[in-house]
């Protein structure tokens, strides 16, 4: 007999019913595999998935290093404050109404079960008073803890009522869309379906943040006593030299100035902004920075302990920025076994401080100097002549704040001393008056002047000029030139003198002779330069500029550092030789910034060595030598001594309306000074009304004014360079002369000289 | 033979009487319901006991009205197996007019909420003050009972237009509970219709003929739904819908796209499944793990995977293993029975409750899409408790039932009857 199911299962539903069974048996086997593959194959995984989440990870916060000035004095620290929150309930008062209800269910608590809504409702309502006093008497505690007004308070706390209703209107709306789209019929679904309180119902939330100790200590009694009440640490960034009360001494002001304000002999300057350029500040979380450094690196899995989270401050430009690594440090973190409790503590780790080759007292001085409330940096008088020449621009009134920069630079080291930019800001204003700082087109307070803002170079390069034409031999120290009052002798409309331009002659006429190297550059002859650089020819000239840095940035940490440029005329011009004629006295396709002016003159001051620059103390010093030739150094050296030493310099005598005349550089017994004036043409500030083209204001015309000085002991080198640029102050060395000379004052008083 | 007395029976026999006997398989469904409910019982325990923080003594109280149903379920099946199984048939219409009459009134919107709370949207339960009931519990029972009343004497089901009115009657309960809505439980009438009519002796090409219509329809549906989801369109499934079948279809082609969103639920069911290792973990240990996995439903429809945590693939075995124990049980009762009523209600009421398992246990292990549906036996939920020992009482009802002497040959369709073979 064959054997098939039918013949050993003759009824056909046993024959079924087997199928059956054997159909389910095969479903339980896909499972049991399926279980086993999950349990058995990937057990591991999933286990230590499972696991993962007994575990909470909380990571405390970083403290930032510190940034401290060459002295060790701190710019800027993590100091410890307090955020006082309060829970939401509490804001709302709602919690008295709970807490009420609370005491008299437990006070009757026998009766409770019998009474009707009414009668419970009663006697919640008369335990309520008790508690909404309570809250009465915490706010007013808090106010006077925190030295708000009741008023303030008040906003502060519809401000979180505010913001938490728009949010949870905003999660309500989004889940009454998704159970909408879940379920049949959307009539049935409302919005109280899906109101259920949000985490930020039940939360605390800021009512004062970053108060200081003392605050969080009073806060710290409340919260023993009051409901609702938190304290939490947390960091906030202090600047202790922000703002420096400076005392200026008037006594080697220009005479007109002299005169203190009556009743105190010296003037006491409060200077806000102190190093904002230079030290930067510190900004909210972008989507940038936590891409930049995000807790898990996507691709290695490595966990960055310092990673950023929401709330986490950033430092914003000057070296809270260009430092934010370094300064950042590492988060602590507290794992917590959620099923037994436990915890595990990683400390952070502080941040590296960044020590600054600044001197704060000395940049605060500057500061002060070129406040314009002291004068020097502001219109006066004998800044201009009474009457206006023919085509001369119109003079500022009288009392127009001035603005620029100032550099100090060390010149065996090329550490920056002090880098002033003129208007300067404190991190409040920042805050309340951004619009104004940002976008002030006459003060440009955030441009840091001193290192990020093209001027064209003027007389004052004329050094440089000298000493590349003398070392590569395109002119011989020993020959002198002739001044023609213009350059081409058919056109006494170019390249012109300056004493033609003002006086209709020339220097060989003034001193009936042709000009030598010294003496040119004491009285910045134009005529004598055009010739060097023609001389020397176009290339040539960008490639001397381009070794002594113009051109190139100084790497120095900060941001927006402007390279300069050189060589690259106007779009539509061919660089020729007229464009070398005019980089001869520091005019055409050529622009840096007052620190690039301090390198120039460090560099010759050196001997041709060229030092970088440092604003940071820890930054490797990077030097490279020029070659240059020594004659033309001593040559260019003693032309800056007379132009400032003697009579006939160009930057050495202040002349008044009246006629009278006095040195710009007072004498100081045992220091040498060595200088140069400089103009450097200026493009017009103009206020432009969109509605109407035609209508412009000019705010600001004229020149800039420089004034480099190098001054070091007498019979010894130069020590210190100086460079002084201020906007729109007019030729020569009136208003930047004055100043400089008052840095030399403030090297002194601070012990440098 | 039967227990008591058999000597006496046989020296009077009486042929015609109808005999109850003490030793039949509908023990072993019952044994194994009961131990599924205190694994159930159990692990209720650990997920709710877990979330409750463990603070407090004693048991949660969820896990007390789940041993209260148990024993109200254990009564009912008592109470149901007593009388003669037979008697449902000249009840079998009143039954599931009854059920479709409540099935309906869960439906009316003017019956107020009090009475039929919707819940996340959905009208399913019946709020009898203390406990609510869900009246589709009840209706796969009754379907079950009108279908195998329908069956019994029929072989026009051989011919394909015989397969029509058993679906008819399929699709009444079928349709109001799929407005309820709840898809899940409508789904398990089809194979527990399809496994009465392959016991009945439906053609099997036939049935696989209109299977195949059947996948290929479901497949037509969820492959056009995919299509126009991409566009963000939802024609016919519900984007929810969607996404969960996506979840498995991501899930199979070896994408961890879900951690959260649409897969969520699944994700964790099956972490916490991979976790429970070989043999599980201890009680504490794994109501920590059970707590801090945010399994949503941990002690309802993903209670499998609690129980796998707890107890392994050991666990996991086990449970399989007993719900094969109670469906071979199930079908040996159905083999000894030689009414055809009798058999096809076991086979019905086995088969929907297999059916159940699969899927639940699927959606637990990452192979189906999550439907809310609960693991007979195990999870919480008091209708379905009290119904599924309503279904072990019937089982057993048949069970103890042996037929009189004189019996007839058991009806059944005979292949010689028919000239086609």
């Amino acid at each position: 007999m064959r054997l098939s199911p039918r013949t050993i299962i003759p009824s056909m539903f046993h024959r079924r019913l087997w199928l059956l069974f054997l159909g389910a048996g095969g479903a339980g086997a896909v499972l049991a595999g399926q279980s086993y593959r999950l349990t058995v194959a990937q057990g591991e995984r999933h286990l230590a998935a499972a696991e993962a989440r007994l575990v909470s990870e909380r990571w405390t916060p970083t403290q930032r290093g510190m940034i401290l000035d060459r002295k060790g004095r701190v710019l800027a620290r993590d100091e410890a404050s307090y955020d006082i929150r309060v829970r939401y309930r509490v804001i709302t008062e709602e919690w008295a109404y709970s807490e009420a209800a609370r005491r008299a269910r437990r006070e009757h608590r026998d009766a409770w079960p019998t009474l009707d809504r009414a009668q419970r409702d009663a006697l919640v309502q008369r335990l309520l008073p008790e508690h909404q006093a309570t809250l009465r008497a915490m706010w007013a505690d808090l106010a006077q803890a925190l030295g708000l007004s009741a008023e303030e308070l008040e906003q502060r706390k519809s401000a979180v009522r505010r913001d938490v209703a728009r949010m949870a209107m905003t999660v309500w709306d989004r889940w009454l869309e998704a159970r909408r789209e879940e379920v049949n019929r959307e009539q049935e679904v409302t919005l109280e379906d899906v109101q259920r309180p949000l985490r930020e119902h039940q939360e605390s939330h800021p009512i004062a943040q970053g108060v200081a100790e003392e605050v969080g200590h009073r806060v710290r009694r409340l919260v023993e006593k009051y409901p609702g009440l938190e304290i939490a640490p947390s960091g906030r960034r202090a600047y202790p030299f922000e703002t420096m009360e400076v005392e200026v001494d008037r006594a080697s002001f220009p005479s007109p100035l002299r005169a203190p304000p009556p009743g105190a002999p010296v003037q006491a300057v409060k200077v806000e902004g102190v190093a904002t350029h230079i030290i930067g500040w510190e900004r909210g979380l972008a989507a940038e920075d936590i891409a930049r450094r995000p807790r898990v690196d996507p691709k290695t899995g490595v966990v960055d302990r310092g990673h950023y989270q929401p709330r986490d401050r950033v430092g914003a430009r000057g070296i809270e920025g260009s430092h934010e690594d370094t300064l950042r440090g590492q988060r602590g973190r507290v794992t917590t076994h959620r099923d037994t409790g436990e915890e595990q503590v990683v400390e952070h780790v502080p941040g590296g401080d960044v020590r600054l080759t600044v001197d704060v007292a000395l940049q605060a001085r500057v500061q002060a100097l070129m406040d314009p409330s002291v004068g020097l940096a502001a219109v006066q008088p004998w800044h201009h002549p009474a009457v206006t020449p023919a085509g001369q621009p119109t003079p500022l009134a009288d009392g127009t704040p001035l603005f620029g920069a100032a550099v100090v630079l060390e010149i065996d080291s090329g550490e920056i001393l002090a880098m002033a930019s003129t208007p300067s800001f404190t991190r409040d204003r920042l805050q309340e008056d951004a619009e104004e700082i940002y976008s002030n087109p006459v003060e440009a307070a955030w441009v840091n002047k001193a290192l990020s803002k093209p001027y064209p170079p003027g007389s004052i390069i004329k050094p440089l000029v000298l000493v590349s034409a003398v070392s590569s031999g395109a002119h011989a120290l020993g020959s002198a030139v002739e001044c023609t009052g213009h350059f081409l002798p058919n056109r006494p409309d170019r390249f012109r003198c300056w004493v033609f331009k003002q006086f209709g002659t020339t220097h060989t006429g003034l001193l009936g002779r042709s000009l030598l190297a010294p003496e040119a550059l004491a009285v910045s002859c134009n005529i004598y330069f055009y010739t060097l650089a023609s001389r020397l020819g176009v290339e040539k000239v960008v490639e001397w500029y381009k070794a002594f840095g113009i051109g190139s940035g100084f790497g120095l940490g900060l941001d927006d550092e402007y390279r300069g440029v050189v060589g690259e005329p106007p779009p539509g011009e061919r660089l020729s030789q007229s464009h070398a004629i005019l980089m001869g006295i520091g005019q055409g396709p050529v622009a840096y910034t007052p620190l690039h002016a301090a390198d120039i003159y460090a560099t010759l001051a050196r001997g041709g060595l060229r030092l970088m620059p440092r604003v940071v103390k820890s930054a490797p010093p990077r030097a490279s030598d020029l070659h240059l030739d020594t004659g033309a150094l001593d040559a260019a050296l003693e032309g800056l001594r007379q132009s400032v030493q003697e009579d006939f310099g160009t930057g050495h005598t202040l002349r008044f309306p009246d006629g009278t005349r006095e040195p710009i550089f007072t004498d100081r017994p045992g220091l040498s000074v060595y200088g140069k004036t400089g103009t450097a043409e200026a493009p017009d500030i103009l206020d432009r009304d969109p509605s109407d083209p035609d209508a412009v204001r000019v705010l600001r015309e004229g020149d800039h004014s420089w004034f480099v000085v190098m001054v070091g002991k007498k019979g010894g080198p130069p020590r210190f360079v100086i460079s002084v640029v201020m906007e729109y102050a007019g030729s020569g060395g009136r208003v930047s002369g004055p100043i400089a000379n008052q840095i030399i004052g403030a090297l002194v008083a601070e012990g440098y000289l | 033979m039967s227990a008591r007395g058999g000597r006496a029976r046989k020296a009077r026999p009486v042929l015609h009487q109808r005999r109850t006997t003490l030793l039949h398989a509908g023990w072993v469904v019952l044994g194994c319901a009961a131990v599924l409910c205190v694994i159930g019982l159990h692990c209720i325990e650990l997920a709710r006991g877990g979330a409750a923080g463990g603070q407090g003594t004693g048991l949660a109280a969820t896990t007390m009205r789940q041993a209260a149903f148990g024993g109200l379920g254990l009564l009912a099946a008592l109470a149901v197996s007593l009388p003669h199984y037979r008697v449902l048939i000249p009840l079998r219409w009143l039954i599931l007019a009854g059920v479709v009459g409540l099935l309906v009134f869960v439906l009316v919107p003017v019956v107020p909420d009090s009475l039929v709370t919707p819940r996340n949207g959905a009208r399913r339960w019946i709020n009898l003050g203390p406990v609510d009931f869900q009246p589709s519990e009840l209706a796969k029972i009754a379907y079950v009972i009108a279908t195998a009343a329908y069956l019994r004497y029929r072989s026009n089901y051989r011919t394909l237009a015989g397969l029509i009115p058993p679906g008819i009657i399929a699709f009444v309960p079928m349709g109001l509970i799929l407005v309820e809505p709840d898809l899940g439980t409508a789904l398990l009438f089809i194979p527990a219709l399809v496994a009465m009519l392959v016991a009945a002796g439906a053609r099997l090409a036939h049935l696989i003929g209109a299977a195949s219509l059947g996948l290929v329809f479901a497949a037509g549906v969820i492959a056009v739904s995919l299509v126009f989801a991409q566009r963000g369109e939802y024609p016919v499934l519900r984007a929810y819908q969607v996404d969960r079948i996506r979840a498995v279809v991501d899930r199979a082609r070896g994408e961890q796209g879900h951690d959260e969103g649409r897969g969520f639920q699944g994700l964790q069911a099956m972490t916490l499944i991979g976790a429970g290792g070989v043999d599980g973990h201890p009680t504490a240990r794994s109501a920590a793990l059970v707590k801090y996995s945010s399994l949503p439903e941990g002690h309802n429809d993903m209670i499998f995977a609690v129980v796998v945590n707890r107890f392994g693939m050991v666990g996991a075995a086990g449970v399989i293993g007993l719900y094969l124990a109670m469906f071979g049980a199930s079908m040996l009762v159905a083999a000894a029975c030689k009414d055809p009523f009798g058999r096809l209600l076991v086979v019905g009421l086995a088969s929907m409750t297999f059916t159940q398992v699969v899927i639940n246990i699927g959606m637990n292990v990452g192979l189906l899409p999550i439907t809310g549906m609960t693991l007979p036996f195990v999870s919480y939920g008091g209708s379905s408790l009290v119904a599924g020992f309503i279904g072990v009482g019937l089982i057993c009802s048949v069970a103890m039932r042996r037929p009189p002497y004189l019996w007839r040959h058991s009806f059944e369709y005979d292949p010689r009857d028919d000239d086609e073979g």
